[in-house]
This record gives structure tokens, sequence and C-alpha cells, in this order.
């Protein structure tokens, strides 16, 4: 546990000096404000489309974020070979694993807790506070975590390119799979193999965020152990995967 | 990344963006007919701004069902009314939509209604009229346009001379429209308006002309007077077969409408008048008029009979199927659940919860008991 907290502690020091999360930081943050702004000057932009237009914002930035910044750390230490460092000090392959993926989402967890807390700062001050964005806040989070897990797993067992676009096909895939109609006789056994692959449509939040009378306790609760079941999967997956590989 | 990996990356890449371009090149070419470039241009700008304009409209029903909320309470049940009228937000987003692409006739008049009727912003509605009137002068649906601004000066601004001037030019240019071409929505609308017209001059006293529009607006009924006075008229020409012919011919078009499964029976055509509510106890969502107006009578004999509709399929549902859908509806209208392709996924609930919680713990197990290397 000591070192699976030691090397996620190093990840987050990582990132007060990586570039890229600085950059995405302040784009946030530019992007919230950016929006508080053109909703004071324009009427057409306030209310709820306010709130619905910065989350989205707050969800896209964030999403990017959890997609560069978890490829640039889990391979970047293979390319710069410092993964060694790790590996040659009796750390096994699965603290490595969960120590950087719990690390990762530690750094996006920080920025969204930075950029949630401004964005429900300047929501309070034009519409008044709403405590619907705080669920939001926490469904954000989960889908990061749910990401970064897809993405772990992917890392074990693809290059850095073919990990990305996979992960991209996955994302949009399982968002149009409403559309898709199968058969009743094979409906059983595609629900099946489907329930083990992660759903991000069960993440679409952000219309109960802006517009439902009440945030659902049963939702919520779906949603929580939904995302755990997934990192948990993804995560025995690439450790499973990571032991048969050399490294 | 070594360097010659990322130049046949680079490489692939654009090759791919090339071939991107070209076929919409080409499929320009020959949808549309575009050569030269400046054209090219303009119908990419034209598309995209279609695009835009589609993608704002999807928000538009959200806006418009789910806005400002009303809690009422009745005995043990809780009621929730979202008030059409007070839906400020959506507005915004009608005038981007409307003002990307004015094409789309529905949506103009569907706007211009709502702003006229509902919102009271005459001025803006009429002007989008009129400009959307200008700008495509020679659409066959025109008749549409004049319509709502007989709408929105009999209904909202109370004016009945202007309003049946324009009743009377829309009923006009309805006729580059080939009967054979009538969709539900055009015999819809063709119905509210002549009824509207035949109503303002059954009241200005003109009984011979409010029956010619009466006859045009499938012998719609309205008060008890206006009906005596139509009735009387019918007698006296003898067309009563031609009145069963007509009502005939408006369900037969109906019922087919809504067996391509446009159930939602305000629709877009004409959701003016309507709020939405819905209980949490009792989810049956129905509609709750704010003002009775002559549009919302007419509107209403196809909500009662998809109410009606509704209430045979309730009469064959036994408890726990009537339980589902209760809760179903409560998770679409309160908390706006996502909806999920239950054919490949577990839908939100308790059960999936529990499902999930119980898979959880093998790789949970997994991770705690494996051996360390």
């Amino acid at each position: 546990m000591t070192t699976i907290l030691t090397i996620s502690r190093d990840v987050l020091i990582d990132a007060k000096r990586n570039s890229l999360f600085h950059i995405t930081l302040l784009i946030s943050l530019g992007l919230v404000f950016l929006c508080t702004t053109i909703s004071i000057l324009d009427g057409n932009f306030g209310g709820k489309i306010y709130v619905e237009l910065g989350f989205t914002l707050l969800w896209f930035v964030h999403f990017l974020l959890a997609l560069l910044y978890s490829t640039e750390c889990l391979y970047g230490e293979e390319e710069r070979k410092s993964i060694y460092f790790y590996l040659s000090r009796y750390v096994s392959r699965q603290e490595y694993l969960i120590g950087k993926y719990v690390g990762i989402v530690s750094v996006l967890a920080t920025s969204l807790i930075l950029s949630g807390l401004i964005f429900l700062a300047c929501s309070t001050y034009l519409v008044g506070f709403k405590y619907q964005i705080l669920w939001g806040l926490l469904f954000i989070f989960l889908e990061l975590a749910v990401v970064c897990s897809v993405l772990l797993f992917l890392s074990r067992l693809f290059s850095k390119f073919l990990s990305f676009f996979i992960f991209i096909f996955i994302f949009f895939f399982t968002n149009f799979l409403e559309f898709i109609e199968v058969g009743n006789d094979s409906a059983p056994f595609v629900k099946m193999l489907y329930m083990f692959l992660p759903n991000f449509k069960y993440y679409d939040f952000i219309e109960m965020v802006v517009h439902a009378k009440q945030i659902s306790v049963e939702y919520t609760l779906f949603l929580i152990v939904y995302s755990v079941f997934i990192c948990l999967i993804m995560t025995s997956l690439s450790v499973m995967q990571y032991e048969q590989k050399q490294v | 990344m070594s360097r010659s990996k990322f130049r046949i990356w680079l490489l692939f890449s654009l090759l791919s963006a090339a071939i991107c371009l070209a076929s919409v090149l080409l499929n320009l070419r020959q949808t549309a007919g575009v050569y030269l470039a400046k054209d090219i241009f303009d119908q990419v700008r034209e598309e995209t701004r279609y695009f835009a304009s589609d993608l704002l409209w999807q928000r538009v029903d959200t806006y418009g069902h789910f806005g400002e909320w009303i809690k009422e309470k009745d005995g043990n049940k809780e009621l929730y009314y979202s008030v059409f009228s007070k839906q400020s937000e959506v507005r915004a987003l009608w005038r981007l939509s409307v003002g990307l692409n004015n094409k789309n006739i529905s949506r103009v008049c569907l706007v211009a209604n709502a702003l006229g009727v509902n919102h009271q912003l005459f001025d803006e509605a009429l002007t989008i009229l009129r400009g959307a009137i200008l700008k495509h002068q020679d659409h066959k649906r025109l008749y549409r346009f004049y319509g709502e601004m007989g709408i929105i000066y009999f209904q909202g601004m109370r004016d009945p001379i202007k309003a049946l001037r324009h009743f009377k030019r829309s009923i006009e240019v309805l006729r580059r429209l080939n009967p054979q071409d009538y969709l539900f929505e055009d015999l819809f609308n063709i119905r509210l308006y002549a009824f509207s017209a035949s109503v303002i001059l059954f009241n200005a006293n003109q009984i011979e002309e409010a029956y010619k529009y009466h006859r045009m607006g499938f012998y719609e009924p309205g008060n008890d007077q206006y009906n005596a006075a139509m009735n009387k008229m019918l007698y006296e020409k003898g067309e009563q077969q031609l009145k069963v012919i007509q009502k005939q011919r408006y369900e037969k078009i109906r019922k087919k409408h809504q067996q391509q499964g446009h159930t939602h029976s305000h629709g877009h055509g004409h959701g003016h008048g309507h709020d939405h509510h819905n209980s949490s106890n009792n989810t049956d969502h129905s509609h709750v008029e704010e003002k009775q107006t002559s549009s919302s009578a007419a509107d209403q004999n196809s909500t009662i009979q998809t109410k009606g509709d509704k209430e045979i399929l309730r009469g064959s549902m036994d408890r726990s199927e009537m339980e589902n859908e209760r809760q179903l509806m409560r998770n679409i209208f309160v908390h706006m659940i996502p909806q999920i392709n239950s054919q490949f996924y577990l839908q939100v609930g308790a059960a999936s919860t529990n499902l999930f919680l119980l898979l959880s713990l093998i790789p949970l197990l997994y991770l705690i008991l494996r051996r360390k290397p």
C-alpha cells in the first residue's frame, strides 16, 4: 500500500512539473471565465444555457486531459526507461500499475476540483447556488476514472497511437450503440458480452445536472458501483497482461 | 516516438485527410452541382450552418419541456409542472437555430408561434415570419407563414381584422400545394387556420362566409352558438355526406401519421398553450392548458384521442408493468436518467447496481489475493 501511495505521489509531483497539466488547467479556467463573461454580456447565454455550456467545457477539457496525460504518463516512463527505477526496487508490476493509475486519477481530480470550484463560484454569482453542479463534478470524476482505467488496459496491449484511436473508437461506439438493434434471440448473449465492456452512455449526465428536478440517488449509486466495477476489471486485466509482458 | 515513425504517421494522416477532402468535393459536385471554389465554399458554409442549426434544435426539445419547474402538493402526491411560457432559456436556442436556418418551415412556425402566443413577443415573432416570407417566396408551403401570422394576430394580439387578412392570404397561397401532397401536418394546420378564420367571420356575423371556412376546416366544432349556426348551414346546403367523408379523410391521415410513430400528439406542429406536467406519484404525464384558445381546442381532439389510446393500452397492463412504466416516466421527467439500449447494456436500476457490486468482487479478490512475484 505504501509503495502504491509513493508511486502515486511521484505522479502528482511529476504533474506539477508537466506543462501539459498546467496548460490544460489554464485552458479550463480560461474557458470557464470566458463562458461567464459571455453570459454576463449576452443574455442569450444566461441561465441554464450557461450551466450546460460551462459544464460541457469542463467535461471536454478534462476528458482531453485524461486522454493526453494518461498516454503521456503511461508510455513516457517506458520511453524514458525510468520505469526501471521502480521495477528494480522490489516494486511489483501490480503495485507499479495501480500506483500509476491512482496518481493519474489524483492529478485529474486536482484539476477538476480547482476548475469545478471556480465554475461553481461563477455559476453561483450568475444563476444562484445549484447543488446539482457538485453532483455533476462527481459524475465527471467517475467518468475520468473509467477513461484512465480503459487507457491503462489498452496501454498494456497496444502502442501509444493505437491505444489512443482504439479508445476513441470505444468511446463513440458505446455512445452510438443505442441506434443498433439485434434480434431477440441473440440479445441476452450480446448483453452478457457487453457487460464487461465500458459503456460511456451511462455517463450522459449533463442533462440531469442542468434540467433534472432531483438528482437520482439510484443513478448516483449505480454510476459509482459501475465505475468501480469497470475500473477494477480494467486494472486487474492490465495487471494480468503486464505480468506476462517482457519490459 | 522515433523520427521515422513520426513521418510515417504524418504521411498516413495527410493521405487520409486528402482522401476525405477529395470525396467531400466530389460529393458536393455531384449532389449540389457546384464546381467553382467560391461556390463550394458557399455550399460548405451553408451546410455547416444547417448542421449547427439542427444541433441547436435538438436542445430545443429538452429546454422546452424541462424548463422552470413548479412543485405543488396535492395530498400525498407531488405534482411537477414545467411551464412552457416561462422557459426563457429556450428563446435563445430558438433564435440561434432559426437564425442559422429559416428554411425549415415547421421550425420557423413553431418558434414564431411560441414567441408570439406563449411569450407575448409579438414584434419578434412577426419579424421572423416576415423575414421567412421574403426569403422563401416560392416555397410550396408558404401558407404556413401567413397562417401563423394570422394565429399571432388572432390569439396573441387579439386583432381579428389583421388575423382574418392573413388567414385568407394563407388559404389563397395554399393552392400552390397539390392536395395529393398533403401531410398530416398540413391538414392539421389548414384545419386550424380555416377554423380560426371561420370563428372570426362568425363573430362578425358573416355566417355564409364563416361556413365556407368551416367546411375547409374539416367541420371543426366550436362553441354551442357557433355549432348551431354551422349545423344549420350544413343542413340547408345538404352537405351531411360531405362532412362524413371529410372527417373520415382527416381521421385516415391522422391514424396513418400515428402508425408511423408520431405519437407526440401536440408534436411540434402546434405546441402552444400547453404546459408540461408531471406527477411524481402518479406519472401519467398529461398536459395542462395554460389558457384555452381556439387552436388548443382544435389540438385537444388529437390529444384526447392519443390519451384514449394510451388508456386502452394501460388497461391491458398488469400491476408490475404499470409500476415499471411509472418508474420509467419518473426517471425520464423528474431525474432525466439517460436511456440505455437495453439490448446491449443493463438499465440503470437497483438490480443492475447489485449485480455490478457482486461482479466487482471478482477483480477485487484477484487483486488482493494474487501472490506477489
